[in-house]
């Protein structure tokens, strides 16, 4: 499934004193199956963005394309594309409202009006894609679970739905750092399996740099930068000037280079910076 | 949602804005009974002179004001109308049983009037003071009736966590609307019946985040020692200066114009 973004500008408020400008002309085109990533700093307008792919806010100007279809055209079929593209918001636990686990994951799949056996055999497949023991905790009503549980529960009632794109807006925000690693790695194992493309929106530079392939920059309601990530971390100082980082092993990298030291600076894990500098201790021992 | 402009204040530093709000509310008080008062569409003058100059001087237009109309349209469309037919006098035009008066046009014309401009002038109130001084004003009005058994203090901070609350519901109706109509959630068709079936899953979580923070807010309250209105201060301490002064003159003078009007014209 692919998205192209075209042009896009959204104003908040139009014609008020309150009116804000939270996208500015974005051009973005999300091909079947890559695993993007989306950064900016806090209030530069990556939620209103991910809000517009797949329906759920206007653009004031400019179109969302998805297979060729222009999702603000009459005749879009806004629910279908809603089921396509999944969108799990920032804290999603906070819209958890069935009596039990079961019944909340079923939501989305009813709502698509599937046939009970499908819905049913859905709900055990998300609920167990997220790492949860379906007949542990089916049952149980979805307020008495643990924070981390809850927010697994929200993004199983999303992937129940089967979506082909899967949007996350921080989805670790708040959890502790096993909950954060599980949940990540779940993310992964999912976009393996089933193959589907995946936006994960995250103020953490090491998960970015570990999982995702592309990164898109967003700053001031514009996307000032997108291609690898790789390409996107080299440079240090144009994501620092705008409150943004690196990780930190590449930072590290990077002031070893600045000491002189002849090694690689474009690293993103630690397992590759330690075998850029294993390699840059042997030529010296070698020279 | 946010179209909403009754009760939005828009911040600003302009004479009007500086004004003491319990100027502004006794103000407003005041030329809500002369609106009442005024029994000719001459009397109009004054008021909208009022609003005029209150417009110039606090920098909001007049378009903006009327925008908070909306929402009251058909309260005013049907007050126009019930005038219209309802009284009696010399007829104009016959709708079948309904006889249109003229007398009855001048009363819907000038009762349509007073509302809009009950509505727009009151509506000056809030979009320019804050809530936070608007209830200081209300507290320190309210003063005074402590003696009587009226909780001022209390009343005032009910009201300013009420008025602190509303944006933040709002967004938080937006969000989870929105996060249920991702997983398909319908909130547009259907009967009324099901329409308020739908509304559960919007409902459900709403209130429980507001009581979330409802609980949250409490402790917070608690841990910086807060224990209602006895012997409290304020950081910013309520003063008339000269512009209240000389609002209350201004303002007293239309008043006066206005009640000689009434037996001038």
């Amino acid at each position: 499934m692919s998205i192209i973004v075209k042009n896009l500008t959204h104003v908040y408020m139009p014609g008020t004193p309150f009116e804000s400008t939270a996208l500015k002309d974005i051009n973005w085109k999300i091909e079947d199956g890559e695993f993007w990533g989306l950064i900016g700093h806090t209030g530069s307008g990556k939620s209103t963005l991910i809000q517009h792919l797949n329906g759920l806010l206007k653009p004031t100007a400019g179109e969302i394309i998805i297979d060729g279809e222009n999702l603000h055209a009459k005749s879009a079929r806004l629910k279908e594309i809603r089921q396509k593209i999944g969108l799990v918001f920032q804290y999603p636990e906070h819209q958890l409202f069935e009596e039990t686990v079961e019944k909340d994951v079923a939501f989305g799949p009813k709502n698509m009006g599937l046939p009970e056996d499908v819905v049913g055999k859905r709900v055990r497949e998300a609920i167990e894609q997220v790492g949860l023991n379906y007949d542990a905790v089916k049952d149980k009503s979805p307020f008495e679970l643990s924070g981390g549980q809850m927010r697994r529960v929200a993004i199983a009632g999303v992937l129940a739905m089967n979506p082909e794109v899967l949007i996350l807006d921080e989805p670790t925000a708040g959890l502790d750092p096993l909950g954060r690693d599980e949940i990540l790695e779940e993310i992964v194992a999912l976009r393996k399996k089933r193959n589907i493309t995946v936006i994960l929106v995250s103020h953490s530079m090491e998960d970015i740099a570990r999982l995702v392939d592309k990164i898109a920059v967003m700053h001031r309601g514009k996307m000032i930068k997108q291609g690898s990530s790789r390409e996107i971390f080299r440079d240090y100082k144009g994501l620092t000037s705008i409150g943004l980082g690196i990780p930190q092993i590449t930072e590290l990298m990077m002031r070893l280079r600045e000491r002189g030291k002849d090694v690689a600076c474009d690293v993103l894990t630690v397992e590759e910076a330690r075998a850029e500098i294993l390699k840059a201790l042997r030529r010296k021992g070698s020279a | 949602m946010r179209e909403i402009t009754i009760g939005q204040y828009i911040p600003g530093n302009s004479a009007v804005h500086r004004l003491d709000p319990r100027t502004k509310i006794i103000v407003t008080l005041f030329y809500m009974i002369l609106l009442f008062l005024l029994n000719n569409f001459q009397g109009y003058v004054f008021p909208v002179a009022f609003i005029v100059l209150a417009s110039v001087l606090s920098g909001i237009s007049i378009k903006y004001m009327l925008k908070g109309l909306r929402p009251l349209i058909f309260i005013i469309a049907l007050t126009f109308i019930l005038n219209i037919f309802m009284i009696k006098g010399r007829i104009l035009y016959e709708i079948g049983p309904l006889d249109l008066t003229y007398e009855g046009l001048y009363q819907g014309a000038f009762m349509a009037i007073r509302l809009v401009l009950l509505i727009v002038g009151t509506s000056l109130l809030t979009l320019t003071t804050s809530p936070i001084s608007l209830t200081d004003g209300i507290e320190k009005l309210l003063s005074p009736f402590k003696k009587l058994g009226i909780p001022a203090h209390e009343l005032a901070m009910m009201m300013t966590i009420a008025l602190r609350f509303i944006p933040t519901l709002l967004e938080e109706t937006d969000k989870i609307m929105k996060a249920q109509m991702a997983r398909g959630a319908d909130f547009e068709s259907g009967n009324i019946i099901k329409r308020a079936k739908n509304m559960v899953p919007l409902l459900v979580p709403l209130f429980i985040s507001a009581f979330r923070r409802a609980d949250e807010l409490a402790m917070a309250m608690e841990a910086r020692c807060y224990r209602g209105g006895e012997n409290r201060t304020r950081m910013k301490e309520l003063k008339m200066t000269s512009l209240d002064y000389m609002t209350y003159v201004i303002f007293s003078t239309i008043v006066l114009g206005a009640l000689i009007s009434r037996y001038l014209w």
